[in-house]
């Protein structure tokens, strides 16, 4: 039987028409007769077109970021450029030394958002949504608001070393909660467990946005093949889940759980029927699930699911309510370029237009908001550089919780 | 004429000049994409769109542009349009008069769709196989140079990486357009 490699070394050489006649021959008649060798056919075929025209744009990007920077495009010329570089740079200036990190007053504005009915919600201020004592990082790659005082954030990769994208990173990015299991003793039907149990903080909103593979990218690299099914993440861009929370950024994290608590996508399941249901309630039945199952198992699979068990039970804790949406955030506002800043008048422009049905004060409000974040941005960058590294580790946020299981009879 | 020069340098293998001539046409495509409610990046993604259909077209020897190449570009980007406007936003409204004519038929636009999904493929592969799959098809080195630019120990090494990184996008493209098909069925 051929093998994998073979395979591929062989397609190629037909796609290049490097076989002899006979040998074109007798390939074309097994495909005939092989369904699934016409398939992979297909896909190389398609696989080697996407790599050139990959290349074709990436020869046009070039003249056009030569010939048509956004500056030109606006005909500005040189020195208004000059002159918005120097605005912005007082913009920068002056919100940097006017914005505390610690004063959630910086990060009001009027959030031009919609709630989950699609209703907008004009007015609401952001420093509502962590309250005043939380500080606010801003992801180098996707400009999500995420609340400093969420351990599980504080493991994660997120918040590493995210200047160099390719560089070393942390090799784990789940979130390992704590356990300890006390030593049977004899007669006793129950054996304890003390399972970390996390204060419940104050419902929080998630900010939704659309999720790109280049979250993916940074969230997974080194983990990709091993636990990011595709089709998983081609569920996630369906529109049909556009508008709920499984087109969130916190719902990565819960997918990292599915991944490793699943039977046959069992946990993702019910995220996905629940939809209707808040975040964290649904985040509390996954982890009743898993708790069922570490009572119906013994030994070293009981552990693993108690281990679920700890880490949906920390994200129920979370409290992840309603969900706003920003339908018409698109990647401009994802790749955290402050030079955007110029462009506002512009960008108000396209809140504004027929597309987006924005009125002028809201798409100035989301403008605004997007511009705070990248203020914050660069001060976290800024503080990469001062303190060389910083190091999140895992804080001791909650007591202890004794969950009684069923002694294994072994 | 202007056209046929643009044509001979695409086939005589002047692709960058080609595209630098073609560029000119930049601005009128914006126009039209800004007034029809995209932003500067849709305008910039379906002027290339219709650049690369129009060198697709061109390289083949039985191509005849009936048109100029302005029209023929402003044609393409503004069927690429609607139809993006169609794909995620079905009650889109044309803001101007459609033209009935399109330079592309249903199968080539079908074929088309089907490349830029393997683009995106490509694109969320990572950097490592994306920049050995380049080299390779794309820049067209050995697998030698490959393994030396990599860092890579050997060519066979780098072969079989290639391998891995091609096993993986079939997967990963066959599983995104069968479920794109589902969707759009």
């Amino acid at each position: 039987m051929r093998s994998e490699l073979e395979n591929i070394e062989e397609i190629e050489k037909y796609l290049n028409e490097e076989l002899s006649s006979p040998e074109k021959i007798a390939f074309e008649k097994r495909m005939e007769a092989d369904a699934g060798l016409k398939q992979q056919v297909q896909l190389q075929r398609l696989l080697v077109a996407g790599i050139e025209q990959s290349g074709w744009r990436a020869e046009l990007n070039a003249i056009h970021a030569r010939k048509y920077s956004d500056s030109d495009i606006a005909g500005l010329g040189w020195r208004g450029l000059l002159l918005l570089g120097l605005l912005a740079s007082s913009v920068i200036i002056f919100l940097f030394y006017h914005s505390p990190i610690n004063s959630a007053s910086v990060m009001v504005g009027q959030d031009s958002v919609r709630n989950m009915n699609g209703q907008r919600i004009v007015g609401v201020k952001t420093d509502s949504i962590f309250g005043s004592d939380s500080s606010v990082v801003i992801n180098e790659n996707s400009p999500v608001l995420l609340n400093m005082n969420n351990p599980e954030l504080q493991n994660s990769s997120e918040y590493n070393q995210h200047e160099n994208i390719v560089q070393e990173r942390r090799e784990v990015v789940h979130y390992y909660p704590t356990y300890r299991e006390e030593s049977p003793s004899p007669g006793k039907l129950y054996r304890s467990y003390s399972i970390r149990k996390f204060i419940p903080q104050k419902e929080q909103r998630m900010i939704a946005l659309p999720v790109t593979s280049l979250d993916y990218d940074f969230h997974f690299l080194k983990e990709a093949d091993r636990l990011m099914d595709y089709k998983l993440n081609a569920l996630i861009e369906t529109d049909k889940y556009e508008k709920t929370y499984i087109a969130t950024i916190q719902f990565r994290y819960r997918i990292e759980g599915c991944l490793m608590y699943a039977e046959k996508a069992d946990l993702l399941d019910v995220y996905t029927k629940n939809i209707p249901r808040q975040l964290w309630q649904v985040d509390s039945m996954v982890a009743q699930i898993v708790l069922e199952r570490a009572k119906n198992s013994c030994g070293e699979q009981r552990i693993f699911w108690l281990k679920g068990y700890e880490y949906f039970s920390f994200l129920a804790s979370q409290r992840y309510g309603e969900i706003w949406f920003t339908p018409c955030v698109q990647r401009n506002y994802r790749k955290g370029q402050i030079y955007k800043v110029v462009a506002e008048e512009r960008e108000v422009r396209y809140f504004t237009s027929d597309y987006c049905g924005l009125s002028i004060e809201e798409a100035e409000g989301l403008f605004t908001y997007f511009k705070n974040m990248y203020v914050f941005r660069d001060r976290f960058r800024e503080a990469i550089k001062t303190e060389k590294s910083l190091e999140y580790y895992y804080r001791d946020a909650g007591v202890a919780e004794t969950v009684i299981l069923p002694e294994c009879q072994k | 004429m202007k056209e046929d020069a643009v044509i001979l340098l695409i086939r005589s293998g002047n692709r960058s000049d080609a595209f630098e001539k073609v560029y000119e046409y930049f601005p009128m495509i914006r126009k039209m994409i800004l007034t029809a409610g995209g932003n500067e990046d849709d305008a910039r993604d379906m002027f290339q769109d219709s650049v690369i259909v129009f060198y697709k077209l061109a390289l083949k020897e039985d191509f005849i542009l009936s048109s100029s190449i302005s029209t023929f570009l402003y044609s393409i980007a503004r069927n690429l349009w609607l139809k993006k406007i169609r794909d995620y936003h079905n009650h889109y409204k044309p803001v101007a008069e459609i033209a009935e004519s399109t330079e592309i038929t249903e199968d080539s636009e079908e074929e088309f769709d089907s490349v830029k999904t393997a683009e995106e493929v490509l694109n969320s592969l990572g950097e490592p196989c994306r920049k050995l799959l380049s080299l390779f098809y794309y820049e067209k080195k050995s697998m030698v140079e490959i393994a030396q630019l990599l860092g890579y120990s050997g060519d066979k090494t780098a072969k079989a990486q290639k391998y891995k990184c091609i096993e993986r996008a079939r997967k990963m493209l066959g599983d995104k357009l069968e479920h794109l098909k589902k969707i759009f069925a």
